[in-house]
């Protein structure tokens, strides 16, 4: 009902890194721009053309040819809280990286969440058929809603459950990079890191060690990871478990209720953190306000949105 | 009023139409080849249904208030305690018809609901009680856990169904009068209904619940119902007996409800083993997921730690939680209106997304718990009172009245 | 000052002293410990490469990186890659710290393996402590020939050993190394809010010179939370930091250094603590639309407005505000018109005259229409 904030409104984004410029022209011409969530080709993020008089968020690649980074190997972590979940950030970059036309793209999705039929139906809203895709040995589905880590009958976890998974994940990895015909990427998602800590009962560091594992792929194999996980449940002395994250994620993608309340019309705000520690050039953030439609996302700035 | 235009739409037709119609309301038919002239004037938020479909969505479930928006498909009107819902999702009744209102039209299946108890008032209750005795009278299978001794002897607290004569929820009684178009037509509308009820004693997607009637013996009866009582079983032997409960009732059609009351309650033996819980929350929404079930989960979240509680509740498909207004609270009272009717609050934090990347905002998150009448219970939005001239606001959008009795009073949102 | 680091490291340690060990720490709101590392760590190894240096060998111990990515660090003035070979190596403890990879090799379900390199040894266990320090010391002692020489020890994060092992096992490993003859000296990083305060307090009891990466911000610390992490992010985006220094001097002293730090494309440069707040200020304070803050011009431009009713004080003319020209400055400036004079006799006595228009006015609306007003 609450429409989003007034402060907000009344402010225009000055200094957005790169786009600044472009920006306050457009601003000219149209009352406010529609953002849009996009990936065009390998990977790559928060780089911001124009094209078609629309400003998109391009998550750019190494293989078209303005990208900056070469970033083969990164590892994007998505965090969002009880009142702003986050797992459409998920969708998109599965969307993306399936049905870009330049993106050959392959997809391994760790699924702890939701089943297939879940992930099959809201991405056939935003247009790509995951049915097709698994067919085609495009996306790869591990479907791990029972994933249980419990061994035997002391009630001992073992680690077995989550060596077996990645050795699966890395098996496929293997497979799809020993393709030479061409030079195909992969992502491999995890839909909820929590829900893996639940499975090992979130004793010792399995879960922690399974993450490690799946990055020694991004430096391995220049696969990329994206990680899902929920902020608001690393509180006091678990914090160091969200940091420890933070700490290795190349691009951290934050969702957060407004601050003022909840709107039908802005459904929340993303913080975009390029972290870029690797390649030592300048970090760059970038914030704005989503509002989710069944057949994609519109992204824009405060206040941008009459 | 889409409603309404259809129904004109109908009455242009021929009259020799209504046999039909009638006929195929009683076998359940799609009958659009039958009826090639029909199609044009369907609206296009209903294509997916023909017309006579569309007559018995309003019969059968007149209390959802919403059916244009959620297409009917498949052979769901075979079973009046399903109803579809939004991107092939199916909906069961909470027992509460207000809840299934404000929900979009109840709980969808394979969702995990989880209620946030308060520790002084046991509304938690209300809720699991009319969740329980809803899926009984609709001869759904239950499997009831709950840290007391004997878990049995609650199930002589669920309430019954209220009789016909009062069962017709208020608003039902305004669409009636909305309908009066189709005055002509009304007994064949109640014939209908009155072929529903032969079949299966007031088989009802969703029924008003009277408090104060304890359900009859023969429902709980009818069917085996599972009782656990959590005091004395480890949480695997738990883990073990839901799972053999979802596997024994593998038919889609009737899906099993499980309700577990107060799960973290101190006097259990695995109370201080958080991760168990966790995990064994993790499994039980994977099993229900996976078969088409829906479980309902109370807690009394202040016992959890912090980080723990959250944990439960990014969990949870539904989040609700229960909160206790104080008593004779005059400045309260002064402020809103129907306090003396008010036993508690609702809070409505997270409404499941399944299979959609949408969430459903919701008007207002925060509802006021009432007994009308002492025994039929309602939920609605917190209206403020008219306040004096001098604080000058008198805005009338529930959300917005609801915010600000939050604000007003600090009360967090339980989380 | 971070030069004045890299050469305590370069000279290494004195016959019978403890060898010169680094703690650099960071924290999450300026994540840039790495970058600190890796500049330490290529300043440390062209002196080495160069025979510039106490140590003769370089033993990288890479737990959060992959060990090529420490061949792109050493590798970018183009040195021959023999001499690297000779004087560097690596303990590989990322790749496969636990040996899940190695079983499933053997288990035949993934076929990768991690050979032994010239330069990498991978370590299959990092949770043996004890196993870890000897691999170190064969891997030094290889470098260096079994000679009395010496070489240095770079572990590029502590924060993943104690996920491995626990505190005093990592504490053991670390001073033991510290007091090993033949290491010249060492280097760690240290995500310190990982950990809680003994760790911390562990790890730069071990160490000789504590080096700590802040956000530049560190004044507005009092700030709310919420605005120091928008604060922080700020700092993030812009690459800027604070480096601090203690250094515990051979003498008794301690001694303290700052320095600012900016990461751009070219890699990290280090520069004295610029003294001007301005410039920290407008680096801080968030680009928004709407001014927070005045500019220097825009203060002045303001002291120099004139309030209403302050002329009145300083004697100046009367200036009525609203644009008006005041009744004195009018006398002075042009010759008064009739109604001017008027009106000037009239101020003198401050009276207001009122003639009753007519006979319809009735009498009590001579009356201060605003008389029942309570005020």
């Amino acid at each position: 009902m609450s429409s989003p904030s007034i402060g907000a409104r009344r402010r225009r984004p000055v200094d957005w890194g790169q786009a600044s410029l472009n920006l306050t022209r457009a601003e000219n011409q149209t009352p406010f721009q529609r953002w849009r969530f996009d990936l065009e080709g390998r990977e790559g993020f928060a780089q911001k053309r124009k094209t078609n008089e629309e400003y998109c968020l391009v998550l750019t690649n190494n293989h078209s040819g303005t990208t900056l980074l070469n970033i083969g190997g990164r590892v994007l972590l998505i965090e969002d809280c009880i009142e702003t979940s986050a797992a459409f950030v998920i969708y998109h970059i599965v969307k993306c990286s399936l049905s870009s036309p330049r993106s050959s793209g392959v997809v391994i999705f760790v699924a702890l969440s939701h089943p297939f039929s879940h992930y099959d139906r809201v991405l056939r809203k935003l247009g790509c058929n995951l049915a097709v895709h698994r067919d085609n040995k495009r996306f790869i589905f591990f479907d791990m809603l029972m994933l249980e880590c419990q061994g035997g009958n002391d009630g001992n976890v073992t680690k077995d459950g989550l060596v077996e998974l990645f050795g699966k994940i890395q098996k496929e990895v293997e497979v799809i990079s020993s393709k030479q015909e061409s030079e195909r990427y992969v992502m491999v998602i995890i839909d909820d890191f929590s829900l893996i800590e639940a499975a090992v009962n979130g004793t010792s560091n399995h879960g922690s060690d399974f993450l490690h594992y799946c990055r020694t792929l991004t430096s391995e194999f220049g696969s990329s990871l994206v990680i899902l996980n929920h902020e608001d449940i690393y509180l006091g002395p678990e914090r160091p478990l969200i940091l420890q994250m933070e700490y290795f994620a190349d691009i951290l993608i934050k969702a957060q209720p407004l601050a003022t309340g909840v709107a039908a019309d802005v459904h929340g705000q993303l913080t975009v953190i390029n972290r870029n520690s690797r390649h030592l050039l300048k970090n760059s953030i970038t914030s704005f306000q989503f509002k989710l439609n069944e057949n994609g996302i519109e992204c824009f700035f405060p206040g941008t949105r009459t | 009023m889409r409603m309404l235009r259809l129904l004109k739409k109908i009455l242009e037709l021929d009259f020799a139409l209504r046999g039909l119609l009638i006929t195929s309301i009683s076998s359940n038919r799609n009958c659009s080849q039958a009826l090639p002239h029909v199609q044009p004037f369907l609206n296009p938020a209903v294509e997916s249904r023909s017309v006579p479909q569309a007559v018995m969505a309003a019969i059968k479930v007149p209390s959802s208030g919403s059916f244009s928006r959620n297409p009917l498909v498949g052979s769901t009107s075979q079973n009046p305690a399903l109803k579809p819902g939004p991107n092939g999702s199916v909906f069961i009744s909470s027992g509460i018809p207000d809840l299934d209102k404000i929900l979009g039209g109840g709980f969808c299946l394979g969702s995990l609901i989880m209620v946030m108890e308060d520790p002084e008032a046991p509304h938690h209750m209300l809720l699991l009680r009319n969740f329980m005795a809803q899926g009984l009278v609709q001869n759904q299978p239950l499997l009831y856990a709950s840290p007391s001794k004997d878990p049995r002897a609650f199930l002589g607290t669920l309430p019954s169904p209220m009789l016909s004569q009062d069962n017709k929820p208020h608003d039902r009684v305004e669409q009636d009068k909305g309908l009066r178009i189709a005055w002509q037509y009304k007994k064949y509308f109640e014939e209908g209904e009155q072929t529903l009820d032969n079949r299966d004693n007031k088989l009802e997607y969703c029924n008003d619940f009277d408090l104060r009637k304890p359900l009859e013996r023969h429902i709980l009866t009818r069917k085996p119902i599972e009782c656990i009582s959590m005091e004395d079983s480890t949480i695997d032997s738990l883990r073990e007996r839901c799972s053999k409960f979802l596997a024994q009732n593998p038919s889609k059609s009737c899906a099993g409800r499980i309700a577990i009351q107060s799960f973290c309650a101190p006097q259990l033996e695995y109370f201080n083993k958080d991760w168990d819980m966790v995990s064994f929350i993790k499994s039980l929404k994977g099993m229900i997921r996976s078969s088409d079930a829906v479980a309902m989960i109370t807690f009394p979240h202040s016992l959890l730690s912090t980080s723990f509680s959250k944990r439960w509740q990014h969990l949870a498909d539904i989040l609700l939680s229960v909160r206790a207004i104080p008593d004779d609270d005059k400045e309260l009272a002064n402020l809103l209106t129907g306090y003396q009717e008010m036993v508690g609050l609702l809070n409505v934090h997270k409404v499941a997304r399944i299979n959609t990347q949408v969430p459903f905002v919701l008007e207002a998150s925060t509802f006021s718990i009432k007994l009308r009448k002492r025994r039929s219970l309602v939920l609605e939005c917190i209206n403020q009172a008219p306040v004096d001239g001098s604080s000058g606001i008198s805005y009338g959008t529930s959300a917005w009245s609801s915010e600000l009795f939050i604000i007003s009073f600090g009360m967090d949102n339980g989380c | 000052m971070a030069d004045y680091v890299c050469k305590a490291l370069r000279n290494g340690a004195l016959e019978g002293e403890l060898a010169p060990a680094l703690t650099i720490k960071d924290t999450i709101h300026s994540p840039f410990g790495l970058h600190v590392f890796d500049y330490i760590l290529s300043q440390l190894s062209s002196f080495i490469l160069a025979g510039k240096a106490q140590s003769r060998g370089l033993v990288i111990v890479a737990f959060s990186r992959s060990p090529s990515c420490y061949d792109e660090i050493l590798n970018k003035g183009g040195i021959d890659a023999l001499l690297l070979d000779r004087c560097i190596q690596i303990l590989d403890c990322y790749s496969d710290p636990l040996g899940w990879k190695h079983q499933l090799t053997e288990s035949g379900i993934i076929s990768s393996s991690y050979p032994d390199s010239v330069r990498v040894k991978v370590c299959r266990d990092v949770r043996n402590s004890g196993e870890l320090l000897s691999r170190i010391m064969e891997l030094g002692k290889g470098l260096v020939e079994g000679g009395k020489e010496q070489f240095f020890v770079a572990i590029d994060s502590v924060t993943e050993m104690f996920r491995h092992a626990s505190l005093s096992s990592v504490a053991g490993l670390l001073s033991s190394l510290r007091s090993n003859v033949q290491v010249s000296g060492s280097l760690w990083l240290l995500h310190s809010d990982l950990h809680d305060g003994s760790a911390n307090a562990v790890i730069e009891y071990t160490s000789s010179i504590v080096g700590i990466v802040e956000e530049a911000s560190m004044q507005f610390r009092s700030w709310q939370n919420a605005n120091r992490e928008g604060i922080s992010l700020l700092d993030q985006n812009s690459g800027k930091g604070k480096f601090h220094v203690r250094s515990k001097r051979r003498n008794g002293r301690v001694k303290l250094m700052v320095e600012e730090f900016q990461i751009g494309q070219a890699g990290i440069t280090f520069k004295p603590v610029s003294s001007e707040e301005e410039s920290v200020n407008r680096t801080l304070l968030p680009k928004v639309q709407f001014n927070l803050q005045l500019s220097e011009k825009e203060q002045m431009d303001r002291s120099k407005v004139v309030l209403p009713f302050e002329h009145q004080e300083r004697g100046k003319a009367e200036q009525i505000y609203g644009g008006r020209r005041s009744l004195m400055e009018s006398k002075n400036e042009m010759p008064p018109s009739a109604e001017n004079v008027l009106m000037t006799e009239g101020s003198g006595t401050g009276q207001i005259l009122y003639v009753r228009d007519s006979d319809e006015d009735l009498p009590d609306s001579d009356e201060d229409p605003d008389d029942d007003l309570d005020i």
